[in-house]
């Protein structure tokens, strides 16, 4: 599906869409995929030099899997920015090595570079509680704003009722701009990229 | 073409990922083939049309065999 985001378009610059992307209906437009696990290895390991894993000039890592839904936000095709979307009773595995999702994986203590105090409760187990992650907007202002509410669209109409974020603080503040209620689901926490926090949406 | 190395390499399935490779068989193989790439990650399914990958799973066979840890996670 794509949505076209663009509140002016100018005479020459496509207007901004942005594609809501998954498996395996969607596998014919999975370019966009692509181009957009391209920009993350540009930004998160090119640009902001985070040891994350890459092959073939892409980012990528254990929560993308086939039930992510992405939502790639383009110009005529061209990425400019991206999310994935993971519902939270997502799981892989059934052995000693589990992933869910990366807040609840945090808080189990599986993954070593997040803190485990990230929320003061356990994270949900719901199908209508998904969590978006890999926010990536760098080129140019509103391109955050049209990725979070193309997502806001994807959810309801999945009947979903809340999604959980992972982010600065200001990306809670950017939430609470646009009209949403962000609850926190913790303290703000950091490391040595930065102070951040978990917190929750309700869909609109 | 794919490399065959010396050594024997394992690959290790639990059952969701030997389940979730038959799910998605059809939308990934070419010429009735699918591609599978191992790594510290674990095992991924590998688009033919455009190389994405998606994760299948990380199964490690028993208490000896060496768990390496992902790499450190970040928030966004």
């Amino acid at each position: 599906m794509d949505v076209d985001a663009s509140p002016e378009n100018g005479h020459h610059v496509a207007p901004l869409a942005v594609a809501v992307l998954r498996l395996p209906e969607d596998l014919s437009k999975w370019v966009l995929v692509h181009r957009y696990l391209k920009l993350r290895k540009s930004v998160f390991i090119d640009r902001m030099g985070w040891e994350l894993h890459a092959s073939d000039a892409m980012e990528y890592e254990q929560y993308d899997t086939p039930r992510a839904v992405y939502l790639v936000a383009h110009r005529d095709g061209e990425v400019v920015g991206g999310a994935r979307l993971l519902p939270t009773d997502h799981r892989v595995g059934t052995g000693k090595i589990v992933y869910t999702y990366m807040i609840r994986d945090a808080w189990l203590e599986n993954l070593p570079g997040l803190p485990a105090d990230l929320c003061e409760v356990e994270p949900p187990v719901d199908p209508l509680v998904w969590e978006l992650t890999r926010l990536t907007a760098p080129a140019e202002p509103g391109i955050g704003a049209a990725i979070l509410t193309a997502a806001n669209d994807f959810l309801r109409r999945e009947g979903a009722r809340a999604c959980l974020f992972l982010g600065p603080p200001a990306f809670m503040r950017m939430a609470r701009s646009m009209g949403y209620e962000p609850k926190p689901l913790g303290k703000i926490t950091g490391n040595h990229d930065g102070r951040f926090l978990a917190f929750s949406c309700a869909v609109i | 073409m794919s490399q065959i190395p010396e050594k024997p390499v394992f690959a290790f399935f639990s059952a969701d990922m030997a389940e979730t490779l038959v799910t998605y068989f059809r939308h990934y193989e070419k010429n009735g083939v699918v591609a599978l790439e191992l790594n510290r990650l674990g095992i991924w399914l590998v688009n033919p049309h455009d190389r994405t990958r998606q994760f299948l799973g990380k199964a490690v066979h028993d208490d000896d065999t060496p768990v390496i840890p992902p790499p450190r996670a970040k928030w966004m």
